[in-house]
């Protein structure tokens, strides 16, 4: 279980950095402009954290349940971003008495 | 390619929304079946070994049915805490070829006490993992020839939805609510980017399970050339033991308990799953021992042979050819019955989201449509239908669901043909769904089916509370915990149906304030902004499905 758990951590912080590297959830989370050389920087950081985990998951899992299971954390890890990313923007709007938007461009 | 994603979704979208979903609540198989037969009490694994468990059921089995030349014992696990045993008895007088040459008889043992255990008929769990590759009242061929088709369409949606969907990674985050059609494209994204090498996996290795059967020409070939064909194809994918003929001179059976400690001592503990055993008390007797699935992620043959009469390691089967270990891989990936409980819930929860991926195409399909509409109202037959189906396989198959397991309660426990009759009620109910669904106006048939839904999930607890001797307080007390899961899973399905037939009620109730002041306005009639009416924008009266 404590395996599960760290890997799911690293999973976590990789999508949180991706997270901060694509504008429109930059600036929901950050509330500034993403400049191009920080993306850059965010995503290389979540590519780390990434192969920090599968490393880690391999290392107690196994190669081949430590695959599976980088898998599905990976998963279950983006689901919860996304929702946190989601919930961040309402919250925000919510503040500035504003329609829920996450980004200028939503009717694309 | 947005048209093939499309058509490729809808057309088996519905088949594939049931198979998802089956084979989805199919990873808590054992528990399912566990849950519907709720008169077994979940006893503590065994105090014997696997090696003493296995020699004193079998030894059982032979003073029950001396004549049997076929025993095939499968030993408890932490998901499964019963041994169940198949065996047949005596040869039948007077049986022709195509009819089976023994009677078989099969049963379920307690681990502690070593006696046979009823509980009522059902197929369990097992019903839904049969359901999602063979449906049910037509031929298992059929089934799986249609599974097939619809899994093909679903690897050609996957791809081209992968190619359509442009902005993959800027979109990563994205969910825009109260959108209309954007708000589904957001969310039908999101539950496909998200877990998408599942999806491509599940789907990929549903076929590949199921190979020689859409393509049988290579194996028609090799058969013809290769008598032996069959026999080497089977011992590259399966743990099947073909038993050989019985010799005239009899010899007692050689120990069970030390062969099987053998092997624990080679694949490690609580790794042999089921000991075969052909031929006991005959010189030609051979006792199989197969490691369990839960130890490894490929699904092939793994196993010991030993001489019945002297003990001795004849072969040791590890090793099969590289395209078997290909298949074997991804057959164990489909069923995942390697994975511990967090991987298992891991499996479930992406596969969930496969299934919302599936359902939430379907309604898009309704959702893009409705804008374009002149008569809301009174829509083409086409879209009526499409619209019907949705509600029917999506709200449709949660009542069926949650029916079953309700049956499963209801109906008496002597009933003839028991399990059986479970099966016909789940149909029954979606019958019912689906023709609830073409009379109702298609909001109201959401909303009231996924009511009904929720209703069923949160009251199911309290009719065991008041029928069965274990419920939610007692199991509790008990530390019966596969109940309580069970449970607090059908409280939080409740939950979420009850959410989206709220959503869906507001989303209705809304339109009906819109409209009205809309169709008054003499430039953008049914729409909310002038703009909106030009661009042909989806408005927030597609939010509903």
């Amino acid at each position: 279980m404590t395996k599960h758990v760290w890997v799911l951590l690293g999973c976590l912080s990789a999508f949180y950095c991706f997270a901060l590297g694509i504008e429109r959830s930059h600036q929901v989370l950050r509330k500034k402009e993403l400049h191009r050389r920080t993306a850059w920087a965010w995503r290389a950081a979540a590519w780390g954290m990434l192969g920090v985990s599968l490393s880690l998951s391999i290392q107690s899992l196994q190669v081949s349940f430590g695959l599976v299971a980088f898998t599905g954390h990976c998963s279950l890890a983006a689901g919860t971003l996304f929702f946190y990313v989601h919930y961040s923007a309402q919250r925000r709007a919510r503040r500035q008495q504003l329609p829920p938007k996450t980004s200028p461009k939503s009717l694309q | 390619m947005s048209n093939i994603h499309i058509w490729a979704g809808l057309l088996a979208g519905w088949i594939l929304y049931a198979m998802f979903l089956t084979g989805t609540v199919s990873f808590f198989r054992d528990e399912i079946t566990q849950y519907m037969q709720p008169e077994l009490q979940t006893s503590d694994m065994a105090a014997l070994s696997a090696g003493h468990l296995a020699q004193n059921l079998i030894s059982k089995i032979r003073q029950s049915a001396p004549d049997s030349t076929q025993i095939s014992l499968t030993l408890p696990t932490h998901r499964n805490p019963h041994a169940w045993a198949f065996w047949n008895g005596a040869p039948k007088e007077g049986a022709d070829s195509t009819q089976p040459q023994h009677s078989f008889d099969s049963a379920r043992f307690d681990t502690q006490t070593l006696e046979r255990i009823q509980a009522r008929p059902t197929q369990g769990g097992d019903f839904f993992f049969r359901f999602h590759f063979d449906f049910h009242y037509i031929p298992a061929i059929w089934g799986r020839w249609l599974a097939g088709i619809c899994a093909m369409f679903m690897l050609v949606a996957i791809i081209s939805g992968v190619i359509t969907h442009k902005k993959i990674f800027t979109d990563f985050f994205t969910f825009r609510p109260g959108k209309g059609q954007r708000s589904w494209l957001d969310a039908h994204n999101a539950l496909s980017v998200l877990g998408l090498p599942f999806h491509f996996m599940i789907t990929w290795s549903g076929l590949v399970t199921l190979m020689v059967l859409y393509f049988p020409w290579s194996s028609h070939f090799a058969s013809n050339s290769n008598t032996d064909f069959i026999g080497e194809f089977q011992s590259e994918v399966s743990s099947f033991f073909t038993p050989a003929a019985p010799s005239a001179s009899t010899n007692p059976l050689t120990p069970i308990a030390p062969l099987v400690a053998q092997a624990q001592a080679k694949w490690g503990p609580s790794s042999v799953s089921r000991v075969d055993i052909h031929n006991p008390g005959n010189q030609a007797a051979r006792i199989y021992i197969v490691r369990g699935e839960n130890t490894r992620v490929a699904y092939t043959p793994y196993y010991m042979e030993f001489d019945g009469s002297s003990g001795a390691l004849l072969q040791e089967k590890t090793q099969v050819s590289t395209a078997g270990q290909v298949r074997g891989v991804l057959h164990g990936l489909h069923l995942g019955r390697f994975a511990d409980t967090v991987t298992r819930w891991l499996y479930f929860l992406v596969s969930l989201a496969g299934t919302a991926m599936v359902g939430t195409g379907l309604v898009m399909w309704t959702v893009k449509r409705r804008a374009k509409l002149a008569q809301p109202h009174r829509p083409y037959f086409g879209f009526w239908l499409v619209e019907r189906l949705n509600i029917a396989s999506i709200a449709g198959l949660s009542v069926s669901m949650i029916g079953f397991f309700w049956l499963n309660r209801l109906l008496p426990v002597e009933m003839p043909a028991r399990a059986e009759m479970e099966i016909n009620g789940f149909f029954l109910i979606w019958a019912t769904a689906l023709a609830y669904a073409f009379v109702r106006p298609a909001r109201k048939a959401w909303v009231e089916l996924l009511t009904l839904a929720a209703c069923l999930c949160i009251t199911l607890p309290l009719l065991n509370m008041a029928m069965q001797p274990s419920n939610l307080i007692q199991s509790l007390q008990q530390g019966r915990w596969l109940f309580v899961y069970f449970e607090w899973a059908l409280f939080a399905f409740g939950a979420l149906h009850a959410y989206l037939a709220w959503r869906t009620h507001k989303a209705a109730h809304t339109i009906k304030q819109r409209v009205p002041a809309q169709s008054n306005h003499p430039t953008h009639k049914g729409f909310n902004t002038p703009e909106e009416s030009a661009k042909h924008i989806p408005s927030d009266k597609d939010e509903a499905p």
